[in-house]
């Protein structure tokens, strides 16, 4: 029980420690990282608008998973990027959570 | 735009080291130029032109006065990068590259990809920036080449 507790506990520390990073990186907007069942949801949001984002963007990030998947079976997606005037989305979808991260993105 | 300057696009496209594919489709998803073969091509137009309108009205919908300029997918084995306008689409497909030397200082095989980044994920070799699946500060010339070490790094 302990043990996985403090397994837990390492993970937390880990997650917090990734916040922190992507939080504190120069150009970053926004952020939401949410668990798939949408147990666990962090985000320097208000909620109405990171709950609205987070299915605007999951339902894009599924269909270019499965866009990916149709191309090749075998392939996955790691990672979508998606520039826009205003800023820059970035979404990494994963086993288990899903990342969203909103940057300024600097003009070339 | 005219012939002209999507010919010089597509020039420069080409040019670039590392493409391994490109594809030209117009507003109504046909694929006017491609150098792959033609039943992929077809599953390209078809699929990325889906995608790319389906990425142009929910980024719509999450604000309206914003408008997509360019999307990149980044898969186990490549990167497709997507520029939509509103005569056609630039698709380009290129092999991974990567900016920090974390495990993935060789090539991406099967056998040396340990999965989709993750938050547990241990960088190999720590940099001094913040880590990044890509950095921010890439411009639109996303190409950004990396010397092969001389081991290559499989396990950490």
């Amino acid at each position: 029980m302990s043990s996985t507790s403090t397994l837990a506990s390492t993970q937390q520390a880990e997650i917090e420690e990734t916040i922190k990073r992507i939080q504190t990186h120069k150009g970053v907007q926004g952020f939401i990282l949410t668990s798939n069942d949408g147990s666990f949801v962090r985000s320097s949001i208000d909620n109405s608008t990171t709950m609205s984002l987070t299915s605007l963007i999951r339902t894009l990030s599924d269909k270019a998973k499965s866009c990916v998947r149709d191309l090749d079976p075998q392939n996955d997606l790691t990672f979508l990027r998606i520039r826009t005037k205003k800023q820059e989305i970035l979404v990494a979808p994963d086993k288990d959570y899903l990342t969203i991260v909103l940057q300024a993105h600097e003009q070339s | 735009m005219t012939q002209a300057e999507v010919d010089d696009t597509l020039k420069r496209i080409q040019e670039h080291k590392g493409v391994q594919g490109y594809l030209i489709i117009n507003s109504d998803g046909i694929p006017i130029r491609s150098n792959l073969d033609a039943s992929l091509t077809q599953q390209y137009a078809a699929l990325i032109k889906s995608l790319s309108d389906k990425a142009r009205s929910t980024i719509r919908e999450m604000d309206p006065s914003n408008e997509l300029l360019f999307f990149r997918m980044r898969t186990k084995k490549h990167e497709i990068l997507v520029a939509p306008d509103d005569e056609m689409s630039y698709v380009v497909k290129q092999p991974l590259y990567k900016r920090f030397s974390l495990d993935r200082q060789c090539p991406m095989t099967s056998s040396s990809y340990h999965g989709p980044p993750s938050f547990n994920y241990r960088p190999l070799v720590s940099s001094s920036k913040p880590f990044m699946p890509e950095s921010p500060t890439v411009k639109q010339n996303f190409y950004i080449t990396y010397s092969k070490p001389s081991t290559p790094v499989f396990n950490q």
